[in-house]
């Protein structure tokens, strides 16, 4: 109460701030879902000492608050009411802050969408510690509210490697990987956790990148065999690249990996698999294989392919949808929106590592023509990857190194139904400083409907007493 | 004077009187000046522990205060309240960034060991036992937790644990008849000092078991030491049983933290010059100074420990070390993934330490986005605030911008893609970009020649180290002349000689070509032609 007790300013008092107020996040003229959590924001100045904020819809008054300090924090309760009123509608926000004796204001949007994005976000939490982890966890947020739980946290699983979770497009199905003695492919289907090993003798190396088809059926992975090293300027940092790359499919019923000569090319990198919609196809990245990629990163350029998967066999024929050798530039990422109108990927100058590149941008092709477009809303100027779909093909989530330039944080990004972005925000906390103060990452952010079927307790058991069903 | 048992607890800790309880069922205070005696005693025992620290063993602490960080921000805070032992966690994580000022770790930790000592010897009296070992049994455990204080990265939060399970101990309610009421009481103390003091709870335990045995209370023993074994297996604490002072350990926190301060004539103690850190640290502090390193060229720089590995066979303090070479070079990105690689290892996957650097690398880089983040974080500390905010934009000074400056112009031009541990590389890279890099063309050649990579240095000598003379090096531009093609030969040029060592070499190599290998050792065994034929283990400086 007394930490609230400051006298609310008249309007009359409150003068038009000379230059934009500083907050952090940026909720400025923003888009959000109609069931996201509260914006909480700081005000970036320290010389402030009291804030007013009114949110209003239309001509009604719907939130006041006036309190010491610089955070401001919405009770969530208040939130999901204000946002239900206001879906399909503009909220007016009017922010003051005392500095002294005096008050200056800013006023801005906040577009509530009736499109909802899907509650949950999973990602992992790990340090930019270039090619070495220590202490990282997989985790999962309901968006809606700012509840989080750890589905794997590494210190339970003798400090080995987990990466590349994915959730099946069926909704049901999820996976990530527990690399090194012991692990496997940690496969959550038909309601059961379960070990597998995807290698089998057909491949070269383990499965890495992948994703699985809306049946819960097939899921489509590169197998990699990567090689880090590191930049010598301009804050670019680490490099990784393949020398060598190709496609398999595991059929999660028959337990069995599906290879194909046509996308396994000793001459050419295949990566980076997803699923079309109707799963009937693979999209990815393909390039030409180039000697002493060490000397020649820069003319490692890959373009998106295509090629049909039906009934358990891999298509014969190729077709380039984006070609790096015409648009110019590195594709990475191809992810197709589940109502299958669009292919979004991120686009760099070269290579197949885009996170460290400052120029990675999202791009969207319009798989009816072949246009194909920047999110020029959405995109920033760093590295902005690592994309996911949100079920109704209305909302994304990707990765963006906006801002400090070092740690990815999760954006939030409307599409509309032609498929253009609006503009980017990011995922809000609890505490909006928390951010500011992180030494992790939010890595491969992955939207799912419902919140995965397990725990952590399982996840360490299933490690430690299963041993994984080898895939022929 | 009438007091009630609950001043009992309070007034006794604290007013030194005890109470008794006499004939009339009340209790009386009774001034002990004799318990005087013992507080000197624990003044006097903590203040030597403290001096100890203070002058013959600071950098353990100044090392931890290092590798650890403490935000004054609420949700740092929260976070707190995840893990066990969260109130000695809090309060010691806090008090450790004190460590930072000289003095601060002897004043805190001479405080916290005579409340130990205190409270050992107050409860001891409680149970019956004579005032001398009652002042032994606090004096001994004083020690015994002074000694645990030298371990490396033993934290304060421990010592802190062990106070509040002695703390708790006095509110253990000994005098209570009935043995239930002790039980029920006794165990929520022990869950309570589990979930606030980790493993101080079975400290209290301890006490609260010889309390019932002296009471032949058995029953409630085993009660009390089941609670305890739970108890120890159950709190998130490494345990370190005892500890005795380090000084090869200290040695080599000295010459890292002295560095790390920005001390650059860091003297390396004779004991650890042997060590890897030590050499490292040596040659480090050594190179901006020619009559230093014409002595490390003299007697043969290359078997010197060079660079600090990053990789598995280092660990978080010697990763980060690795560090400090590649910021005084110029690297910055090599700088930034030892700094970061050493942060991720630490015990705590942050420190201050790191975070400086952090900032500074990329303020130097002129990223000054990414710069900032680490600046917000240390102003939100009580230590590093006024460091962080005299590196914002506006804030820096005329003479830290002409370091920068000066730093800007090391940085390498050019990129260039470079495997993690390609060190030859990253120099070379330097030098192309600024061949007036006394430090990288040192190190370059002599690595070079440490690694036998005699076509590598030929063409680093070439290129970058024409002009460099040194007995060494004319050793091995020899062995050069001897092997290398025509081309690479005509690209060295004329290199002058001196009598002695064109005879030397020849000497060598009639030798060798006898197989003489004793009379080779004898006389060239400090040469690097030798070096390069036999296996490291013989080449003597």
């Amino acid at each position: 109460m007394l930490v609230a007790c400051v006298r609310v300013p008249q309007d009359s008092e409150i003068s038009k701030a000379l230059s934009a107020i500083p907050i952090y996040p940026d909720y400025k003229d923003v888009m959000v879902p109609v069931n996201i959590a509260p914006l909480n924001f700081v005000i970036m100045d320290e010389g402030v000492d009291a804030h007013d904020i009114e949110i209003s819809l239309g001509n009604e008054l719907i939130y006041k608050d006036t309190s010491r300090g610089g955070v401001v924090s919405i009770e969530q309760c208040q939130w999901k009411e204000m946002l239900n009123r206001a879906a399909g509608k503009q909220m007016s926000v009017r922010l003051a802050i005392k500095k002294g004796d005096s008050w200056e204001g800013e006023s801005w949007t906040i577009e509530v969408s009736g499109d909802s994005i899907d509650s949950y976000l999973t990602y992992r939490l790990i340090e930019p510690g270039f090619e070495v982890w220590h202490a990282l966890t997989i985790e999962e947020r309901c968006i809606e509210t700012f509840e989080t739980r750890t589905l794997a946290d590494n210190k339970e699983l003798n400090m080995q490697c987990m990466n590349c979770h994915i959730h099946g497009r069926d909704g049901q199905t999820s996976m990530f990987y527990i690399r090194g003695e012991n692990g496997g492919a940690m496969l959550y289907r038909n309601g059961r956790l379960g070990k597998v090993n995807l290698r089998s003798s057909k491949m070269d190396g383990g499965a890495v990148y992948g994703d699985i088809d809306k049946s819960g059926r097939y899921g489509v992975f590169s197998t990699n065999v990567i090689i880090p090293a590191l930049h010598s300027t301009d804050n670019r940092r680490l490099e990784v690249f393949d020398t060598k790359s190709d496609l398999c499919v595991a059929d999660f019923d028959d337990g069995k990996m599906i290879v194909a000569p046509q996308v396994a090319d000793t001459t050419t990198f295949e990566t980076f698999p997803a699923f079309s919609a109707d799963g009937k196809k693979v999209y990815y990245c393909s390039a030409n294989m180039i000697e002493n990629l060490i000397d020649s990163i820069g003319a490692l350029h890959y373009s998106i392919c295509s090629i049909g998967f039906e009934n358990g066999e891999w298509g014969t024929k190729i077709d380039t949808l984006w070609s790096a050798s015409r648009n110019g530039g590195s594709a990475n990422f191809p992810k197709a929106s589940p109502d299958g109108k669009f292919l979004l990927f991120c686009r760099s100058d070269c290579g197949t590592f885009p996170i460290w590149h400052k120029e990675t941008d999202l791009w969207m092709i319009d798989l009816e023509n072949g246009n194909a477009w920047p999110l020029e809303k959405a995109n920033s100027d760093r590295s902005d990857t690592y994309h996911t779909w949100s079920s109704n093909s209305r909302w994304i989530a990707f990765a963006s190194k906006r801002g400090d330039g070092q740690y990815g944080r999760v954006y939030f990004s409307h599409i509309d139904k032609s498929g253009k972005a609006s503009k980017a925000f990011v995922m809000p906390q609890r505490d909006p400083r928390k951010d500011l103060l992180n030494l992790k990452s939010y890595n491969i952010p992955d939207l799912s409907v419902g919140a995965a079927g397990y725990s952590r307790q399982k996840v360490e058991k299933v490690f430690r007493e299963e041993i994984a069903v080898q895939y022929k | 004077m009438i007091c009630t048992p609950a001043v009992d607890m309070i007034a006794g800790v604290f007013f030194n009187y005890i109470f008794v309880f006499d004939d009339r069922k009340e209790y009386i205070c009774v001034g002990m000046k004799k318990d005087r005696i013992h507080i000197l005693m624990f003044v006097v025992v903590a203040a030597l522990v403290a001096m100890f620290y203070g002058f013959a063993y600071p950098y353990h602490f100044f090392h931890r205060e290092q590798f650890s960080l403490f935000l004054l921000n609420g949700d740092f805070v929260l976070r707190y309240f995840e893990r066990s032992a969260w109130l000695t966690t809090i309060i010691g994580e806090f008090l450790t960034q004190y460590y930072y000022y000289i003095g601060g770790a002897p004043i805190i930790l001479g405080i916290a060991l005579f409340g130990i000592g205190f409270m050992v010897s107050k409860l001891l009296s409680r149970e019956g036992f004579g005032r001398w070992i009652a002042l032994a049994g606090g004096i001994v455990v004083m020690l015994w937790e002074g000694g645990r204080e030298c371990v490396g990265e033993y934290p304060l939060t421990s010592t802190l644990s062990l106070l509040a399970g002695l703390s708790l101990s006095f509110l253990y309610p000994r005098k209570i008849e009935n043995v239930w009421i002790r039980l029920a009481v006794g165990l929520m103390l022990i869950i309570a000092g589990a979930w606030t003091a980790g493993y101080g709870a079975i400290v209290l335990g301890i006490y609260i078991i010889i309390s019932e045995i002296r009471k032949a209370n058995y029953f409630a023993t085993i009660i009390y030491f089941i609670a305890s074994i739970i108890v120890a297996v159950s709190v998130d604490m490494k345990y370190v049983w005892w500890g005795i002072p380090n000084m090869d350990l200290e040695n080599q926190f000295a010459i890292d933290t002295e560095w790390s301060r920005g001390i650059r004539n860091v003297g390396v103690d004779p004991s650890i010059a042997d060590t890897k850190l030590g050499e490292y640290y040596d040659l480090l502090s050594s190179v901006n100074d020619a009559d230093k390193m014409k002595r490390y060229w003299d007697e043969h720089l290359i078997t010197q420990t060079m660079f600090m590995p990053v990789d598995p066979t280092g660990n978080y303090h010697t990763i980060t070390a690795a560090g400090e070479l590649w910021f005084e070079m110029g690297d910055m990105t090599m700088a930034e993934h030892a700094t970061m690689l050493g942060m991720i290892f630490s015990p705590r996957n942050m420190g201050s330490r790191h975070i400086k650097r952090l900032a500074e690398i990329n303020i130097i880089n002129g990223d000054e986005a990414a710069a900032s983040k680490y600046l917000y974080m240390l102003k939100q500390t009580s230590v590093h605030r006024q460091w962080a905010i005299d590196r914002e934009v506006g804030h820096r000074t005329e003479v830290y911008n002409r370091w920068l400056e000066w730093k800007r112009n090391m940085l390498p031009k050019n990129d260039t893609l470079r495997a993690t541990v390609d060190v030859q590389r990253s120099m070379r890279n330097l030098l192309d970009s600024n061949i007036s890099n006394d430090m990288a063309r040192q190190y370059l050649l002599a690595y070079d020649m440490q690694t036998k990579d005699v076509a590598g240095f030929a063409e680093d000598y070439i290129k970058y180290g024409k002009g460099l003379k040194t007995r060494a090096i004319d050793e091995a531009l020899l062995v050069v002349m001897a092997t290398a093609p025509a081309d690479v030969k005509q690209r060295l040029g004329m290199v002058p000689f001196s009598i002695q060592i064109m005879e030397d070499f020849n000497e060598f190599n009639q030798l060798y070509s006898r197989k003489n290998a004793e009379k080779l050792k004898e006389k060239f065994g400090n040469t690097y032609w030798f070096y390069c034929q036999f296996d490291r283990q013989f080449f003597k400086r």
